[in-house]
């Protein structure tokens, strides 16, 4: 099998970034839908 | 480089912030010590997500997949770690809510063992998920300490014993509350810290143009996802990871803490989902470290190496912040996930009160802690520590898990199944087959050692057997029985038909246990 390539190689990377992210913004608005529930 | 003294301060700062905030959310909420142990159906999918994230994902995710990616096969190696940690939570989804309806009130898994199969099986998986469970600990405490040796020049005592000393007041102080509330919020500040700090690396190194350019001119091979070498440890791990994950009472309370059934469901399919990118950054940076250069000896903070050799001071601070939040976030999970079995043990095992409960609750806590920091501060292979675990928990949880599904598996087919996947293992691993291999005859007889055979062959041999001990044995388990034998800690346990209210006792003994369950098979 052939190595990653670059261009991969950077979607691999910077798609993991911006997946972290977008947990963080999804955890974000869980705690929000959460804490509206409980009140 | 960055001061120890300034690492040290940022350090005491962090877990002095967490500390406050458990101290403060879990005081006038801890009365009980079902309080202490067991945040029953409380929590919501936010909380719950963000508890499973950070009990998962301690500082290993800056240290095994990093020295995987780095010394155990690049690419390959990295994507197996990643599938298999992901594969344990999402397995949890069906399991845990055979759990909850099977169980409605418990609080541990060898509670569990204890009722479904009976003692001998029990003291085994007792034995086995403390084991994971304190190599889990000192394995965070290894890596945090040599990974601020690098970075710092901080003696290794000296973090290991702040980070456990702040951790052990909070979670001793709070219990399982406490730890559910700093979970929550270490995961909101761990994810935006990781994001920006591998994102800051990146944009220090030139980018990752600039990154792959120097990886596959020094070493391309961890580049290829079909590298043999990293194929097989992308393919053991995830069996390593998957026994593990399993065996992780930490897992077993939150799968009680969650409101509901979909409340679990939902949170343990976002905790997998999340914990892709995590693991699959941390090792990619590792196969970086290692491109680059920065692996020398000690391929457990590869990671760190990294950041020391390639990295401006800011970005090395916002990693420190990271990696005492991670340890934290995993070392607390763990303190109340220990205190939490022999608790939950002892109530069912000894005539206690539940203040002499809570007492030797949080003296385990402090005990644990203590055998964890000096642990911590000796500096041992990380990843070597937790596969070492990992073999006994991959012989054990089919049969384990097992028992919650078949009628007909009994407590000798569950633990015969076990020992022999854990016998097949232990002839391959590299690390254990030396004693066996000092016995005259026999040292020629064993083969080639092999992680791959161990995992691989432990798990499917106890597998194999468990589903032929299933199939010969006549016994008929009434599952319906480990919902009337374990109930929660402040109820008198029920004796059989015998109503509560006229056993009044706090903890049923062991007789009692045995006397109660005639359909239980031995």
């Amino acid at each position: 099998m052939s190595a990653l390539g670059p261009t991969a190689f950077g979607l691999l990377v910077w798609g993991s970034i911006a997946l972290v992210l977008a947990s963080f913004a999804y955890l974000t608005y869980q705690l929000a839908v959460d804490a509206q529930n409980s009140a | 480089m960055v001061t120890s003294a300034l690492a040290l301060g940022i350090t005491a700062a962090t877990l002095a912030a967490v500390t406050a905030l458990g101290l403060l959310y879990s005081r006038g909420r801890v009365d009980t010590v079902e309080d202490y142990v067991s945040a029953r159906n409380s929590i919501g999918t936010g909380a719950s997500t963000a508890t499973l994230v950070a009990s998962s994902m301690g500082a290993w995710i800056l240290l095994s997949p990093a020295e995987a990616g780095a010394a155990f096969g690049g690419l390959p190696a990295v994507l197996g770690y990643t599938i298999g940690s992901a594969i344990p939570l999402l397995l949890l989804v069906p399991v845990g809510v055979r759990i909850r309806r099977l169980m409605p009130e418990g609080h541990s898994l060898t509670e569990y063992a204890l009722v479904r199969f009976g003692s001998r099986m029990y003291a085994y998986v007792l034995v086995v998920s403390l084991l994971y469970m304190f190599v889990f600990l000192a394995a965070e405490m290894t890596g945090i300490a040599g990974a601020l040796a690098m970075l710092a020049d901080v003696p290794r005592w000296q973090t290991a014993a702040l980070i456990g000393g702040f951790v052990l007041v909070y979670t001793a102080y709070g219990g399982l509350v406490a730890t559910i509330v700093t979970d929550t919020v270490q995961t909101l500040v761990i994810l935006p810290l990781l994001a920006v700090g591998f994102a800051g690396a990146l944009f220090a190194l030139g980018g990752t143009g600039e990154v792959h350019a120097e990886i596959a001119s020094a070493n391309a091979y961890l580049l290829d996802p079909g590298y043999a070498a990293g194929v097989e440890f992308g393919i053991y791990v995830v069996f390593a990871v998957l026994g593990a994950g399993m065996l992780n009472q930490g897992r077993w309370q939150r799968v009680y803490a969650a409101k509901n059934d979909a409340t679990l469901r939902r949170s343990l399919v976002a905790a997998a989902a999340m914990s892709v990118p995590l693991i699959l950054l941390s090792g990619l940076f590792g196969v970086a470290a290692a491109g680059l250069g920065f692996v020398d000896g000690n391929a457990s903070v590869a990671f760190f190496a990294l950041v020391n050799g390639a990295f401006p001071e800011w970005v090395a601070l916002v990693v420190v912040v990271l990696a005492v939040l991670l340890v934290a976030s995993s070392a607390d999970t763990m303190f109340n996930a220990i205190a939490s079995l022999v608790t939950a043990d002892l109530a069912r095992l000894v005539d206690a009160d539940a203040a002499a409960l809570s007492r030797t609750g949080r003296a385990l806590t402090v005990a644990v802690a203590a055998g964890a920091i000096v642990i911590g501060s000796q500096g041992y292979s990380v990843l070597s520590l937790f596969l070492t675990a990992d073999l006994l928990a991959a012989a054990t949880f089919v049969p384990f898990i097992a028992g919650l599904y078949s009628t007909r598996l009994t407590e000798t087919g569950a633990l015969a199944s076990s020992l022999a996947g854990l016998a097949l293992g232990v002839v391959f691993f590299p690390t254990l087959r030396g004693a066996l291999a000092a016995i005259p005859g026999l040292g020629d007889a064993l083969p080639a050692p092999s992680f791959m055979h161990a995992f691989v062959g432990a798990t499917a041999v106890s597998a194999l057997l468990t589903l032929v001990a299933a199939r010969v044995a006549d016994a008929d388990f009434d599952h319906a029985g480990l919902a009337r034998e374990i109930r929660e800690i402040e109820q008198p346990m029920t004796d059989g038909g015998i109503d509560a209210d006229d056993d009044a006792t706090t903890g049923a003994t062991a007789a009692d246990a045995d006397a109660a369950a005639p359909e239980v098979d031995r």
